[in-house]
């Protein structure tokens, strides 16, 4: 009697060791595509420590767990929308693990343009013929059709001759770009004396390209100043499509005077000798 | 008197130095050519490409272009399993990789691990200063493997646009179009 007993203790305590195997949850609302932020999946399942990990296409999130009578909620709350696509749900109790795939989608977001010009900067002198790349995508970064059937389009655009920081369709940093003035088309030079300081101020401009683009700021520009066998170099910068310099009198009286930007040169300019 | 003066002016120095190592800045983020892409470096998927732009890149950019999109796989399958997305910062531009930020919060890693096999690229769209690329990704192929052992294929088109920014190619925006299951058993 007292081995039957002892044998029946030592059985429900080895029975009593073994974990009970968990049964697979019933997916009870199932739906082959899932909206982010809006769905939530029912399952009936055994009331266990459940945990959930969701694959989606890009990233492992984890969604929220809700234990009801029976029942556990799955709520897929991201912070921000996912990368759209298929992914598997993984629900988890102790050692055992069951895995659901699903498809997931965003909720319906506008989706912004980006548009992509390359060469970013150009120049007058260069062709204005410009590359222009668009792909627009929802705010989570799943691209989405630009037209009816593709995903990337691609065009030639012809600029106008004309300089200045353009942002195209967009208006987005990203898809700036530059216009620049070319070569200088010529370079007036002209001159006036203040005898009382006896100064000479040297004007250089207004300096323009072919389509009559200001050229920029800080270009150097060289004067040169040559009498006889002598020759003397100075240096100057364009600022608001002039370059002037002052110096005094007797430096430049009875010398010529030629502007160069580059390898444009002005016509020579003499200031005669008083 | 004059040993004091010395032995003060030690302290002095010794306390400078101290202090100066004290307050020196350690900074944690490694130049990009010192470091090491250990996810980049043991993916190898096999990968097809074909040019259907109408500017082309040269053999060195597609040599570049092939290292990087690699790379950009191996880190997304990276993040199938580990959500956090810090060490693959350099993958992604900053629009895409806030996005994965402000979704990532701590956990265990997943059950679930994706591999990809093989990839058929066709270059869409090659910007003339070789900083944008839009490509359609005609056949990638998946490996997954289950917590139970079991392993699925899975072949995808995908379209992904990337822009060259630092030193790489990083992932602005992709969509996966289809993704049909070779051997299901789930």
């Amino acid at each position: 009697m007292i081995r039957v007993i002892l044998f029946s203790f030592v059985g429900l305590f080895a029975f009593g060791c073994v974990e009970k195997a968990v049964e697979k949850p019933v997916w009870l609302n199932t739906k082959s595509t899932l909206k982010v932020n809006q769905d939530t999946l029912v399952f009936e399942a055994e009331a266990q420590d459940w945990k959930a990990s969701l694959s989606t296409a890009v990233q492992l999130i984890y969604p929220e767990i809700v234990k009801t009578d029976g029942k556990i909620l799955v709520i897929i709350r991201p912070v921000k929308g996912i990368i759209e696509g298929n992914a598997f749900l993984t629900l988890k109790s102790g050692t055992s693990q069951f895995v659901y795939p699903i498809s997931l989608k965003n909720q319906e977001e506008a989706s912004q343009l980006a548009d992509l010009r390359s060469p970013k900067t150009l120049t007058t002198d260069s062709s204005m013929v410009q590359q222009q790349i668009l792909y627009s995508s929802d705010p989570s970064g799943n691209l989405t059709l630009v037209n009816q059937d593709a995903y990337f389009v691609e065009k030639n655009i012809e600029l106008l001759p004309k300089t200045g920081t353009f942002k195209s369709i967009t208006g987005t940093a990203r898809s700036s770009f530059y216009v620049d003035a070319g070569t200088v088309r010529e370079i007036p030079l002209s001159y006036s004396k203040d005898s009382h300081n006896q100064e000479i101020t040297i004007q250089a401009g207004p300096l323009v390209d072919r389509f009559d683009n200001k050229i920029a700021n800080g270009t150097l520009i060289l004067f040169h100043f040559q009498k006889d066998q002598q020759h003397k170099k100075v240096e100057a910068v364009v600022q608001d499509s002039f370059a002037i310099l002052s110096l005094p009198l007797d430096e430049a009286e009875g010398k010529n005077i030629i502007a160069q930007i580059a390898q444009i040169y002005s016509q020579p300019l003499t200031i005669p000798q008083q | 008197m004059t040993r004091w003066i010395f032995l003060g002016f030690l302290l002095i120095v010794g306390f400078l130095l101290i202090t100066m190592a004290r307050i020196r800045h350690t900074d944690d983020v490694i130049p990009y050519f010192l470091r090491y892409d250990s996810l980049a470096m043991n993916s190898n998927p096999s990968l097809e490409i074909k040019i259907q732009s109408v500017y082309t890149p040269t053999e060195q950019q597609l040599e570049k272009l092939e290292q990087d999109y690699k790379a950009i796989w191996a880190h997304l399958n990276h993040l199938y399993q580990h959500p956090n997305p810090t060490p693959s910062k350099d993958r992604f531009t900053e629009r895409f990789y806030l996005k994965l930020a402000e979704n990532y919060t701590n956990g265990q890693p997943g059950s679930i691990q994706r591999n990809d096999l093989s990839h058929s690229i066709s270059i869409k769209t090659w910007s003339r200063d070789g900083l944008s690329c839009n490509l359609l990704d005609s056949l990638a192929e998946f490996s997954y493997t289950f917590p139970d052992g079991s392993t699925q294929i899975t072949s995808s088109q995908i379209a992904v646009s990337l822009l060259f920014q630092g030193d790489n190619w990083r992932l602005d925006a992709i969509r996966f179009i289809d993704e049909t299951t070779k051997n299901p058993n789930l």
